[in-house]
């Protein structure tokens, strides 16, 4: 419902009432997260600066560890929608430690400092044993470094109902 | 609530708008619903009215194939209102073979794309970003559209990483 003319001045009227619409659609709305798509979503996240922090020693015969990351709803809702975000930052926790395109490796999500790399195998995936499940979901990431490393992980959600998440290490 | 053709003329706006107001006030008092509050409602955006949201070559070369190329984007929706929401993202993908002049539709699996949320990178308030991988023969011509469709009106912005 955007559109390049909003701006025109003779479309101030039609802002004004636009702009109630949205303020009431706001007020109306239960949560302090709401929307005007008439859905109310949540971020759910843990009170911790980070779930979980742990340092992996390099073993060059299987370097490959994963993650796991669930959320469970508050019940109040069957099914919810969930978007799964795992905050993960590697040997470090500024915005340089955050996984990013790999230069060089063609596409491939990871971290590294030139000598230390860490790679994403794959997406985060979603784990299928949950999903009769109506208020569990999980999902799994797997890396790969080739050094010893410590990580930095803190699950978020978006999602349409409120829950709690975890992230451990299986 | 009645939708005729005539809704989205300019000078029927503001009409358009209290209509929706309404509809969306009935909604919120009426329902006793499983999925909490009142039917959803999702906005579309057309990336770049429309147009092509990103036009180049498949020039990234792969260190495993050399004959073949790739393009990586970070797609980007930022809402204005709301911290939180629920969006998703489609692209369509075109190709040329004569420089640009014509686009057909790009198919699998000689050119082909992923497309993924980004969840392994992090959670920005007021924004969901995605990452998106094409994947053609080296130096193919490439072209995309995008559209984001989300519980709140967006905009969207598409990045070349690498």
């Amino acid at each position: 419902m955007q559109h390049s003319t909003d701006l025109l001045p003779e479309r101030a009227f039609e802002r004004r009432i636009r702009r109630i619409r949205d303020l009431n659609a706001e007020f109306k709305s239960r949560q302090r997260l709401s929307s005007l798509g008439g859905q109310i979503n949540y971020h759910v996240q843990s009170e911790n600066d980070w779930d979980l922090t742990e340092t992996v020693t390099y073993n060059p015969v299987s370097p490959v560890f994963q993650l796991a990351m669930t959320f469970t709803g508050n019940g109040r809702q069957s099914f919810p929608a969930v978007f799964p975000y795992i905050d993960l930052r590697i040997n470090g926790i500024t915005d340089s430690n955050k996984i990013s395109y790999l230069p060089g490796m063609f596409g491939t999500l990871g971290w590294t400092d030139g000598t230390t790399t860490v790679l994403l195998l794959g997406a985060v995936r979603p784990d299928p044993v949950y999903f009769p499940d109506p208020f569990v979901q999980r999902w799994t990431l797997l890396l790969q470094p080739n050094a010893t490393i410590t990580y930095y992980a803190k699950a978020h959600a978006m999602s349409s109902s409120d829950g709690t998440v975890q992230i451990a290490r299986v | 609530m009645g939708v005729t053709s005539y809704d989205f003329l300019p000078e029927n706006q503001a009409q358009t708008i209290l209509q929706e107001a309404r509809q969306i006030s009935r909604e919120r008092k009426g329902s006793d619903q499983r999925v909490g509050g009142s039917n959803l409602r999702y906005f579309r955006l057309d990336a770049n009215d429309g147009s092509f949201v990103w036009v180049g070559k498949a020039d990234q070369q792969s260190p495993q194939s050399p004959s073949t190329g790739g393009a990586f984007f970070t797609i980007t929706l930022t809402a204005t209102a709301v911290q939180t929401f629920l969006s998703d993202v489609v692209i369509d993908l075109y190709t040329s073979t004569d420089g640009g002049a014509t686009w057909v539709p790009a198919n699998p699996p000689t050119i082909s794309y992923q497309l993924e949320r980004a969840a392994p990178i992090t959670i920005t308030p007021y924004v969901s970003s995605y990452l998106l991988s094409l994947v053609a023969p080296l130096n193919t011509d490439l072209a995309f559209y995008a559209q984001a469709l989300s519980t709140v009106p967006v905009s969207i912005a598409v990045t070349r990483n690498l």
